[in-house]
């Protein structure tokens, strides 16, 4: 009985029960748009990331930072046998040094990289250098890096590094290509070698800064294991801040959702005030008044759970074909470059509806309760508030 | 079955008390039809909302069949009216999203009843009640003394010991006047249960067995039409 008048009086309402649920609905949508988005973000990068350096993870010397390019070379290791006996799709040895290129006459510092050419782990573009028959050392750079230091592919210039032992060395070398890596830790500041090549160059037999491997292998002497999730740090705090700000923004929007319905409540208890003394009079409990009122309220909360289902399905159905473009960041450090798409969390989402029909049903509640404290004399004269 | 003894009801408006009822005592026989007379302001609608537990008085008791209203709390108020009181309104309160049929069944269901076993009894009393066939009739299809009507029906329909109408007649022109307290008359004569009603309308007095006459909060004339006038 409570539910069938709690029902007819919120289908009175008419179209302010309608804006109700479609700004609610709206809400929803965005809500689950942006957290969807923000997971997009994650899921992609992590993707490439993993794909291009991250792999399984990096066993390393517990010290190194690839932040700290003059440490580098006091943090190479002989890459042990444990894993010097992984195949070339299990592992990638690498090797970072520190060094230099005069471009144009000018100097610009670069991080040497030489990776094994002939791994399979990693999804890089550096097939070119297997197949150079030159006579310089074939490298290759990112395009941020070409741009930067102004070369082009066919370019010579002039490479400045120092080998094991302390020796300076210096050999033109030639760019063969640049290629855009979807990782910008990759596409800047990066000079592109074979790790053999690199080897040789500096002196360093059989040394690696990291062996990127396709799952840990438990235990290795002298070396440490970084999970993929310490080595994507940056980013995983990256889709964390833009989750809290999804989530500052999701609350805003749920605020003025809630309000609306705060305000269509109050509106109804003032003007519904004699009804409400009337329900009184004929011996309906001031609880049973507070749960007519907030039931109202709850249809707004169902009703726009469901519209989101109406709209939100073919919006996102449409959205994931076409992604969300983010070419115009194609310079920043975000390592994606393709559209984003959208990354569904059943929880999420589930935590979402929730605590927005927890929301709006709380919106209802307080007028609800306010009313049922009402004098149900003065309420059926219209003067209770 | 309902007794009175010295109700006083005081509101607060603004930095002054307002006496809305003075030294108020009355006892009231199962079945009676009686009419709270006098001017806007005497204190009729005071008087059957503190009977009707709606308002509480500031001193005095208001005892209905034997239990203190006073003792009573929000919930066994509810109770209380939900089982032993019909309501009747100036303006018939209908409930607007409800059609005739809904409406006069609401009190039953709010009394828990099963609507399966309590449809026959609303289409009976929607029937004697003058409105068969407006059973699907919204109360914005019905005219005032229609809506009336259902009102008398809803507040009957659970044959209430007791039926509080304010100034029911007070809303609709003569004829629906008479013809509402000429029902109002035969229903307190079939249901056996007290009926009291404010009025300002002297012409309306006829149909009743006593009438009790308020001025500035007091009783001022008590007239039993068997038993002849009391003064108070």
């Amino acid at each position: 009985m409570i539910f069938k008048t709690a029902w007819k009086n919120f289908c009175r309402q008419g179209l302010r029960a309608i804006l109700n649920i479609l700004v609610a609905a709206l809400t929803l949508v965005v809500a689950v748009f942006m957290v969807s988005l923000v997971n997009g973000f994650q899921d992609q990068s992590s993707k490439n990331l993993k794909k291009t350096d991250v792999a399984g993870g990096h066993y390393r010397l517990a010290d190194f930072d690839i932040l700290s390019p003059t440490e580098w070379e006091d943090f190479a290791f002989v890459t042990p046998p444990e894993l010097k006996k992984m195949s070339a799709d299990e592992k990638a040895e690498v090797l970072v040094q520190q060094g230099q290129i005069f471009p144009q006459n000018r100097f610009v510092p670069a991080q040497i990289r030489g990776i094994d050419l002939e791994q399979s782990l990693l999804e890089l573009p550096l097939a070119s250098i297997n197949a150079y028959k030159g006579d310089s050392i074939p490298a290759i750079v990112g395009t941020k890096m070409a741009i930067k230091s102004n070369l082009e592919k066919g370019d010579f210039v002039v490479l400045k590094w120092r080998d094991k032992y302390g020796a300076v060395d210096a050999r033109e070398i030639e760019i063969i290509e640049t290629v855009r890596f979807v990782n910008p830790r990759l596409n800047d500041g990066v000079i592109w070698l074979g790790l053999n090549t690199l080897r040789d160059m500096t002196r360093r037999e059989n040394e690696s800064s990291w062996v990127t491997v396709k799952s840990n292998q438990g235990e290795i002497e002298g070396l440490s294991f970084l999970v993929p999730n310490v080595l994507m740090k940056d980013v995983i705090e990256l889709a964390k801040h833009d989750r809290r700000n999804s989530m500052i923004l999701w609350i805003i929007l749920m605020l003025l959702c809630c309000i609306s319905v705060f305000n269509s409540q109050m509106l109804n208890a003032f003007k519904r005030q004699k009804e409400a003394g009337t329900l009184l009079a004929l011996g309906m409990t001031p609880r049973q008044l507070t749960k007519m009122f907030v039931l109202e309220g709850s249809f707004t909360a169902v009703g726009a759970v469901v519209l989101a289902f109406i709209l939100g399905i073919p919006f996102f159905s449409w959205f994931q074909t076409v992604g969300l473009d983010i070419s115009h960041l194609k310079d920043s450090t975000i390592p994606v470059t393709e559209n984003i798409l959208l990354v569904f969390d059943p929880k999420q989402i589930v935590n979402c509806l929730l605590g927005a029909t927890l929301m709006i049903v709380l919106a209802s509640w307080l007028p609800a309760r306010k009313i049922s404290r009402i004098d149900p004399s003065r309420a059926l004269v219209g003067k209770a508030f | 079955m309902l007794e009175l003894k010295s109700v006083e009801k005081i509101y607060r408006v603004g930095a002054e008390d307002f006496h809305a009822l003075r030294d108020v005592s009355l006892k009231v026989e199962q079945g009676a039809f009686l009419a709270f007379i006098g001017p806007s302001g005497s204190g009729k609608t005071t008087l059957l909302n503190l009977i009707g537990g709606l308002d509480r008085p500031s001193d005095g008791e208001v005892i209905l069949e034997g239990r203190s209203l006073a003792e009573l709390d929000k919930d066994q108020l509810a109770e209380l009216r939900r089982k032993k009181i019909g309501f009747i309104f100036q303006f018939h309160n209908l409930l607007p999203v409800y059609n005739v049929y809904e409406n006069v069944l609401f009190p039953l269901l709010l009394n828990d009843e099963k609507e399966s076993d309590v449809k026959d009894t609303v289409m009976k009393i929607v029937e004697r009640v003058g409105l068969g066939g407006l059973e699907k009739k919204k109360p914005t299809e019905l005219s005032g003394g229609q809506c009336q009507r259902v009102a008398i029906a809803r507040a009957l329909v659970k044959k209430p010991a007791l039926v509080l109408a304010d100034e029911p007649t007070a809303n609709l022109d003569a004829e629906n006047s008479r013809a509402i307290l000429e029902l109002t008359s035969e229903l307190n004569r079939e249901f056996g249960c007290a009926f009291l009603f404010s009025t300002h309308d002297d012409k309306l007095i006829q149909y009743v067995n006593r009438k009790i006459k308020l001025d500035d909060g007091r009783i001022v004339s008590d007239e039993d039409r068997s038993n002849g006038e009391i003064e108070s």
